[in-house]
């Protein structure tokens, strides 16, 4: 049987953002319990952050989501890999232009974040950007602003969640979504539906919002694809992902916070992050029969 | 009409001034709110000069003589025994002498080979020291801006470094929020953990990796 955590060379994205499309289907997933641990950030903010994401810690559903995980590989290596793969040979001018592109279209969307978070100082910096790229960058094609000293931050609503105090919940794996977790599940899929692009281009149900959507899916991929393929090196992928996707979002929440980020004593015996209990050995998962796969 | 659009064009004209405006002087404020911790300028000479170095040889040609050059510098740069220990989290209380013994060996030709492979992908890159954040003495994080590497932004790279013995040392690497030391961590305690808390099956599988790197 093959397991899981096998070591292929492509695994699922660990998308940068959520793709506008697929975040409905988290609108479907039943029984997700919204926001289990509101404001745990908060109650907690030297552990909660980058350490405390520990085995058992956080991920009460690890079975299914190493199911899902295998799944999302699957169809990763089947469909979207190959794509990817094509599409890298194309010069990376190209790429960097669509690159550009899609970012532009996320940028009123990360002023509204902005905003909601009271950075109105990061909302004027994005406003600048949105209107320097769309006009002098040739409709967003060229970032121009980050040459002129304007670098480009993005916010999200799962972000804007956890600046004001909520706790990210359970982490779930999606095919196709990839990494979330209930917060920023739920960020991203509200960020789909207020959309001020989508908005102005009448809705999630347009061609161009398709278009959109398998554009920044293909991006998303793409600039993944090195980290993907440093997968490779991990001996639990799975728990690999998990942990580098936890960390971003806890990083990205810091930085809306202002605050340093939160991490380990490497002279500690003990670290924070492993002070829960251990996971009851699941029979399907990692180490014990990926030693069956030597690369 | 005629009057009402020109006006309409004009005060959209000054409000994209105004941004433009409005850009520029915020362009000039953000590193300052980032230098309010304490700098420390002695680790942000030990980050330059050993991240220079290793990139250095990183852009020799690959041969085997590289890979021993490069395993030197690891070996004078980074603090192996604490991250081989950092590493195995919990199981670094349960673990045996000669398991411990066998995983330093296995673990650290693993990280040597991860070090060259990751940092490999910006050896072509210019480095420069953009800030340091003094955690406590002896415990500090410098910023670096990695640019022209592979595509995108320039990246931001942070080095945590840590005083032993007057020396400094590096203990782990952060790209986009991720430090590899702690995902390492939660990759080996998972791995432990599902094979029923057996080390033993971590250092066979490092030991493989390794071997076949």
């Amino acid at each position: 049987m093959r397991d899981f955590s096998e070591r292929d060379s492509h695994r699922a994205a660990p998308p940068r953002r959520v793709l506008p499309a697929v975040s409905l289907a988290l609108a479907l997933v039943p029984a997700t319990p919204v926001f289990a641990t509101p404001v745990a950030d908060a109650a907690r903010p030297a552990a909660a952050t980058a350490t405390a994401m520990g085995p058992a810690h956080g991920d009460p559903f690890e079975r299914t989501n190493r199911r899902m995980y295998a799944l999302s590989n699957a169809i990763d290596r089947a469909i979207l890999a190959p794509i990817v793969h094509v599409y890298l040979r194309a010069p990376a001018a190209l790429r960097d232009r669509v690159s550009a592109f899609i970012y532009n279209l996320g940028e009123p969307r990360t002023a509204a974040n902005d905003v909601l978070q009271g950075r109105p100082r990061a909302a004027g910096k994005t406003l600048a950007r949105l209107v320097i790229n769309s006009t002098v960058g040739v409709g967003g094609l060229f970032d121009v602003a980050s040459r002129a000293g304007l670098a480009g931050s993005q916010a999200d609503f799962g972000q804007t969640l956890g600046r004001w105090g909520a706790g990210t919940g359970p982490y779930l794996f999606f095919p196709f979504l990839g990494p979330t977790n209930v917060r920023d599940g739920l960020g991203g899929l509200i960020d789909s539906v207020s959309d001020p692009v989508a908005w102005a281009t009448g809705g999630l149900g347009t061609t161009f919002a398709g278009a959109r959507g398998g554009v920044t899916t293909l991006d998303t991929r793409a600039q993944a694809d090195s980290e993907i393929q440093a997968l490779d090196d991990a001996i639990d992928p799975y728990a690999t992902i998990r942990s580098a996707y936890l960390q971003n979002r806890a990083a990205t929440v810091d930085q809306a916070r202002g605050q340093a980020p939160s991490l380990p004593d490497f002279d500690d015996p003990a670290p924070a992050s492993e002070t829960a209990p251990v996971a009851a050995p699941a029979s399907n998962t990692a180490a014990a029969s990926n030693s069956a796969h030597p690369e | 009409m005629t009057m009402f659009s020109s006006s309409l064009t004009d005060t959209i004209r000054l409000t994209r001034r105004g941004l433009v405006l409005a850009a520029v002087a915020l362009a000039l404020s953000p590193a300052a709110a980032l230098a309010q911790a304490a700098r420390d300028p002695s680790a942000e000479q030990f980050v330059q000069a050993a991240a220079q170095k290793v990139l250095a040889i990183l852009n020799e040609p690959a041969t085997a003589q590289r890979s021993r050059t490069f395993d030197q510098a690891v070996e004078e740069l980074v603090a192996m025994p604490k991250i081989s220990n950092f590493v195995l989290g919990k199981y670094g209380r349960t673990i045996t002498p000669a398991q411990r013994a066998r995983f330093d060996v296995a673990f650290r030709r693993y990280a040597e080979g991860v070090y060259e492979k990751r940092l490999g992908e910006y050896r072509h890159a210019a480095l420069k020291v953009v800030g340091s954040q003094v955690r406590k003495p002896g415990d500090v994080i410098v910023r670096t801006q990695l640019s022209g590497g592979p595509p995108g932004d320039p990246l931001i790279a942070s080095w945590r470094v840590t005083q032993d013995g007057g020396a400094w040392k590096i203990i782990d690497l952060e790209f986009k929020g991720v430090w590899l030391a702690i995902t390492q961590q939660q990759d080996f305690v998972s791995t432990v953990d599902n094979a029923g808390g057996d080390v033993g099956v971590l250092i066979g599988q490092l030991e493989r990796d390794a071997s076949h790197g």
